[in-house]
């Protein structure tokens, strides 16, 4: 394919900046619910999308014709779509930095190894999972269990020397339960998704993420909603992973930076405890299979680790070539295009607080009255850093002794508040993001997590 | 068949006859695989979308695309696969034919009959289609630069622009076959203000209309309420916590009540044993005066599609009628397993299988002033809910946004303060209904509600 990519840029001629990218993505998804199969398909979308830097302006085009006159007719809407603009652009951007671009072939971990699996296969792991489920627990109702996995392959050429192909999978499974009691109802869901093969999937057997959900649901028709206020609590991994994905990551951005995000102009600040360290990575740190794994951003970058919080102190922002241009830094390879006709935005990857020397048992020891968080429900953060997550499992802590579970929990604060008042790391380490979407007006394949945390922050709860 | 024209402004690359010309192609595949039923839906679209980033424009972006899904069955068992090659029908169609053999049967095996569509004109307005890419991107950095200049402390993260040209058609094997076009004008903004080192919570509005005429009127007025929520949450301090009155303005309506109800009232959860409300029709749900209805074909000034997903017709559908639970949403599948007809709301686009949904709904204004509604003694204006409802037990709880607390005749912003109660007890003590609604792209049209008895929760 990028044979195809050189020889339409080579047909278009020289005109400023040109990126293509051919991106063949296959999304399959199999749903299973109450013991029958309610959706299975498969989803292809291919095609290439062109990108143009002309007279000082971006401009864009996609077309799903593969064929060489296909795109150099794209490459000629895109830049007739920047020219048409060019004159209303305030900041125009001169160049973008030279950067080593990267050339060859990469393949990702487990492609042979899912693509290899039957249809059937896949079918009848979803429908184990949820059969698992049900049967856990008289009390559980109504069950669930998807299968979804993404195979995508990218080319990715440019006309100042980005020259690559890549190809990943990324298997995702999730089951959920409904527990009732005289009319009483809990739904809990656990899911895992990963880049990589059935070895990373089943870091956790399935029978065990079926299991756990069940007997959360189960154990949550007796649990009362908390008192609420402002109180110490222990944020499991998946907590963690929200906290510095929702609250933190997104403040990082170059581009939301640019537009006056909280972090803007705190390069160099303590803005956590100096027991925090936090990173955005391309790779899988610490544990394999992170869901935001990649080699290659979709600018041609290689995608390595970027510090961001460095003991505390803010040391760096995510970049794409233009805002590391605007900035004078290096680009961080976080420039990311869910599909062909899409373009590339600043976008994390894989993004996480780096483990300490704690254990989780020691942080719960060391509570006198307080929560441990595990689970999240949903998440959302705001341009003030302020946070809001939802909790599946809050378990009560008091005199150092772990007690019972409350439900209906919802965690808030400002994330750099939350992170300053950090007095505990453990050293376990878990990706625990993998499965859904981060979204920025498009979707992302992101992975966030790390160790334990104990801090301070605001849990909802109900007023007498 | 027409052809994309850059420069003759934006036109789907099919038009209905091609299109319909695709599905039935398509059809005949999955029948010569093995279906003995099969369906095609398909979408051609094109798109020109000025982009804004950073208070300044960002890109012009132009896209064209075919899209489809076919949907088979083969001995009882469901198939489904897509893609966006017109050249690929006959590989996808054996696609979906494949994963039908791999899977187990399904109960409510089958496609919906054809019944008659009223031919609906396209709702296509040629000025709008002639919108040569310039013409827009001077219109985008135009409402960008009135939008800033409301106030000098607004911030576009960012924002957009558009004109988009969409033709849609579907043919299936039991007799279905329509097609419609619609060109659409759409806009928003997202953002915050910022106050020397004071940054506001996020804001976010927009809008879509069917003329041009209506396009930057419709959009100023969408950017007006940005502007307004997100100057509104500068200088937010501490809340207060109590139990009281709440008011959900019309762009928190959805958030906090009636999405959430909504999930209560599709076959499939019905089905599933995901509703609360299942075999609950003709019970007080609601207070007295809350009225909720599928507006099916579009809002006055909007018109959708005149058929669903599944080229079933479309219809206007009382939900809840003065507090009174009338109707649940039905699409073929749903109705086959409950005995019922289809209610003609199968939703979704050309890469997803059909399921239960809304095309459009409406909520009943009342009879009171806006200003008095947000009258209270104590109580909190929720500008917008970031939170969770578990929608079967009805428990919600989340953080209130741009919220202002209302306290003995004053209002300020407040930050950190979270809201906690129950769907169904809500729905029960709506006590106010502003007089006037707010139409949110063409599909969604609320009055700003007062709803008693909320738990308030200060950080």
């Amino acid at each position: 394919m990028r044979a195809m990519l050189k020889d339409a840029l080579r047909r278009a001629g020289g005109d400023g900046f040109v990126e293509l990218r051919w991106h063949d993505k296959t999304f399959r998804s199999i749903s299973v619910e109450k013991g029958r199969l309610e959706r299975s398909g498969v989803r292809r979308r291919r095609g290439v999308g062109v990108r143009v830097l002309v007279d000082g302006t971006w401009g864009f085009a996609s077309t799903g014709d593969a064929s060489v006159s296909a795109v150099t007719q794209a490459i000629g809407r895109a830049r007739a779509a920047a020219r048409a603009s060019a004159g209303l652009r305030r900041e125009r951007i001169e160049s973008l930095p030279p950067v080593a671009l990267a050339t060859g072939d990469f393949v990702g971990e487990g492609v042979d190894a899912v693509l290899g699996m039957s249809l059937e296969e896949r079918v009848a792991l979803a429908v184990a999972v949820e059969a698992r489920a049900r049967a856990a627990s008289a009390r559980v109702n109504s069950a669930s269990g998807t299968y979804n996995e993404i195979f995508e392959e990218k080319s990715i050429v440019t006309s100042d020397g980005a020259d690559v192909s890549f190809k990943l999978v990324r298997p995702e499974l999730y089951v959920a339960a409904v527990a009732e009691r005289d009319g009483q109802l809990s739904r809990v869901s656990e899911s895992v998704g990963v880049t990589g093969g059935w070895d990373c999937l089943f870091r956790d057997a399935p029978e065990a993420l079926a299991d756990k959900a069940a007997r959360t649901a189960v154990d949550l028709l007796d649990a009362k909603a908390p008192e609420g206020g402002r109180t110490t609590v222990i944020m499991a991994p998946s907590i963690v992973g929200l906290l510095v994905h929702e609250a933190i990551g997104h403040t990082v951005e170059a581009d939301f930076v640019q537009s006056g995000s909280v972090a803007r102009g705190k390069l160099g600040h303590q803005v956590a405890s100096d027991l925090v360290t936090l990173c955005d990575s391309g790779r899988s740190e610490f544990a394999g299979g992170a869901g935001g794994t990649l080699p290659v951003d979709d600018e041609g970058v290689l995608a390595g680790r970027t510090v961001v919080i460095q003991d505390g102190r803010l040391v760096s922002y995510l970049h794409n070539r233009e805002t590391a241009s605007a900035m004078g830094v290096a680009p961080t390879g976080n420039a990311r295009a869910w599909e062909y006709a899409d373009q590339p935005l600043i976008r994390m990857r894989n993004t996480y607080i780096e483990p300490g020397d704690a254990s989780l048992e020691e942080l719960i020891a060391g509570t006198d009255d307080g929560y441990l968080l595990d689970g999240p429900r949903n998440g959302q953060a705001d341009a003030t850093a302020e946070f809001m997550f939802g909790v599946t499992a809050a378990r009560r802590i008091r005199g150092g002794k772990l007690g019972e579970l409350v439900k209906g929990v919802t965690v808030t604060g400002n994330a750099f508040e939350v992170l300053r008042s950090v007095d505990g790391v453990s050293q376990e380490f878990r990706w625990d993001l993998g499965s859904g979407h981060c979204g920025k007006g498009q979707p992302a394949k992101v992975d966030a997590g790390g160790p334990y945390i104990r801090c301070r922050a605001i849990l909802g709860g109900e007023q007498s | 068949m027409t052809t994309t024209g850059f420069g003759g402004g934006v036109r789907a690359r099919l038009d209905r006859a091609a299109l319909l010309a695709l599905c039935e192609r398509g059809v005949q595949a999955a029948r010569d695989a093995g279906a003995q039923e099969a369906e095609v839906y398909a979408e051609s679209s094109a798109e020109v979308e000025v982009s804004l980033q950073k208070n300044d424009l960002d890109q012009v972006r132009v896209a064209d695309e075919v899209q489809f899904g076919v949907r088979v069955f083969v001995d009882g068992r469901l198939g489904f696969a897509t893609a966006n090659d017109p050249g690929a029908v006959v590989t996808t169609a054996r696609d979906a034919v494949a994963v039908a053999q791999a899977s187990p049967p399904d109960p409510d095996a089958g496609l919906p009959p054809a019944v008659p569509v009223m031919d609906q004109p396209d709702a296509v307005d040629e000025a709008l289609l002639q919108l040569e890419p310039g013409a827009l991107a001077r219109m985008a950095v135009d409402l960008l630069a009135w939008t800033r200049g409301r106030d000098p402390r607004i911030t576009i993260d960012t924002g957009a622009v558009a004109v988009a040209h969409t033709v849609r058609a579907v043919a299936s094997s039991t007799g279905v076959r329509a097609a419609w076009g619609s060109a659409a004008g759409s806009g928003h903004m997202f953002g915050m203000a910022v106050d020397g080192d004071t940054v506001g919570s996020f804001a976010y509005d927009g809008d879509a209309v069917r003329q041009l005429a209506q396009l930057r009127p419709k959009l100023e007025a969408a950017f007006g309420r940005f502007v307004a929520g997100a100057t509104g949450a500068l200088g937010a301090t501490a809340g207060e916590s109590f139990r009281g009155p709440i008011v959900l303005p019309p762009e928190a309506v959805e958030s906090v009540l009636v999405g959430p109800l909504m999930r209560n009232l599709g076959g499939d959860a019905v089905r599933q044993g995901r509703s609360a409300l299942a075999g609950r029709i003709g019970e007080r749900i609601a207070a007295p005066g809350f009225t909720l209805v599928e507006g099916g074909a579009g809002i006055a000034g909007y018109p959708l599609c005149p058929f669903d997903r599944e080229g079933q017709p479309r219809a206007t559908l009382p939900l809840v009628e003065d507090g009174v639970l009338k109707a649940f949403l039905y699409d073929g599948r749903e109705a086959r397993a409950a005995g019922v007809r289809s209610t003609g709301h199968a939703q979704g686009g050309a890469t997803a299988l059909p399921s239960v949904g809304p095309a459009a709904l409406v909520l009943a204004t009342g009879d009171v002033p806006r200003a008095t509604l947000e009258r209270m003694e104590r109580g909190v204006i929720v500008t917008r809910f970031s939170g969770s409802t578990d929608p079967v037990s009805g428990d919600f709880s989340g953080v209130v946004k741009g919220g202002f607390l209302v306290k003995d005749g004053e209002r300020r912003p407040i930050h950190e303060t979270t809201i906690a109660g129950n769907l169904w007890t809500c729905l029960k003590n709506v006590s106010a209904r502003a007089d006037t609604a707010h139409l949110h792209y063409g599909s969604r049209a609320w009055p700003a509600l007062r709803v008693e008895d909320v738990s308030i929760t200060a950080g």
